[in-house]
């Protein structure tokens, strides 16, 4: 098995996964963090990390070895972010994909800490007919609502990033 | 005549307690969030992973500051709507996660207005133990709705 970089001309890609955004979920969501302003719980999209973690696995990393260091949210169209969170009707259905954008690593004082960026775009699609079958991705022309930046620390990484084994980008 | 506003530039968000932490309330989270990692919720399997015992979802503590940050963002609305002036929705926001929270750990919520003006308005926020640590220093930006 051939080793390769993930680098820009070879990134790593998650599959397409959704998120209910139902009015449960979201109800759940925001008495189990006791949300108490209007609007959509502003933290809501953490719920679409499933690509992070497929890439995680991806590297060979232990999700129990990696801390998050930072988390971005970016809301490109905050109307319809508040209509696909709020969860005032049946539910919207969150569609997205996650990139891992950067890697690096950073000296610290007693141990070298591997970083690794990752990026999610957020789609809300009303209707279960616009999620292909295969869950290929979202209807053509659709724009993502919101970006997630994700920095992870990977505390105990198990090689080197860059001899990590390339995952199948779907 | 304009009434009196609270908030400006450089205004303080005064600090309120958030929600207590406890195994219970981490589990509930853990639910909600889908972020079913062994470290927030079994102690032996936090251990095994290096740490003293289970820890707070920095995700959770996140929430906690973002809340702030909106219901502060509420009020300056208010006062902005009752001027005459237009509204601020959200724009972006980041979190940076400082230092860990632990079960039992009391945290306290609170910041300062960065800038505010009639194209937007930054809300510098964290939470802190109430040793003055800071677990999660969160940076708001809303920007005057169109």
């Amino acid at each position: 098995m051939s080793s390769a970089k993930a680098d820009a001309a070879n990134p790593l890609i998650s599959r397409w996964h959704v998120d209910p955004a139902s009015t449960g979920e979201v109800g759940a969501f925001r008495q189990s963090v006791r949300w108490g302003a209007p609007g959509f719980p502003w933290t809501y999209l953490t719920r679409c990390r499933a690509g992070e973690f497929e890439i995680v696995e991806k590297l060979g990393i232990s999700i129990n070895h990696v801390l998050h260091g930072e988390q971005e949210y970016e809301f490109l169209d905050v109307k319809n972010a508040e209509r696909a969170l709020s969860g005032r009707s049946d539910g919207a259905t969150l569609l997205y994909q996650t990139i891992l954008s950067d890697h690096f690593e950073k000296k610290g004082a007693s141990a070298t800490l591997q970083f690794l960026v990752m990026v999610t775009e957020v789609h809300v699609v009303s209707a279960a007919s616009e999620v292909h079958d295969a869950l290929l991705g979202p209807a053509p022309g659709s724009r993502p609502f919101a970006r997630a930046k994700t920095t992870f620390v990977v505390r105990r990484p198990l090689r080197p990033l860059n001899e990590a084994p390339q995952g199948k980008v779907p | 005549m304009s009434p009196a506003t609270r908030y400006q530039t450089g205004s303080e968000i005064p600090d309120v307690p958030a929600p207590p932490v406890t195994h219970e309330t981490l589990r509930a989270y853990a639910l909600a969030s889908g972020d079913g990692n062994t470290i927030h919720l079994d102690d032996s399997a936090a251990r095994a992973a290096g740490l003293p015992g289970v820890i707070a979802h920095g995700m959770l503590v996140a929430a906690w500051v973002s809340d702030r940050a909106a219901q502060t963002a509420q009020e300056i609305n208010d006062e902005a709507v009752a001027a005459g002036k237009t509204n601020y929705v959200i724009a972006s926001f980041s979190t940076r996660f400082k230092a860990m929270t632990f079960p039992g750990e009391a945290i306290q919520v609170g910041g300062r207005v960065k800038s505010l003006n009639d194209q937007e308005c930054v809300l510098e926020i964290s939470a802190r133990s109430l040793g003055g640590e800071v677990k999660c220093a969160g940076v708001f930006r809303l920007r005057a709705a169109t």
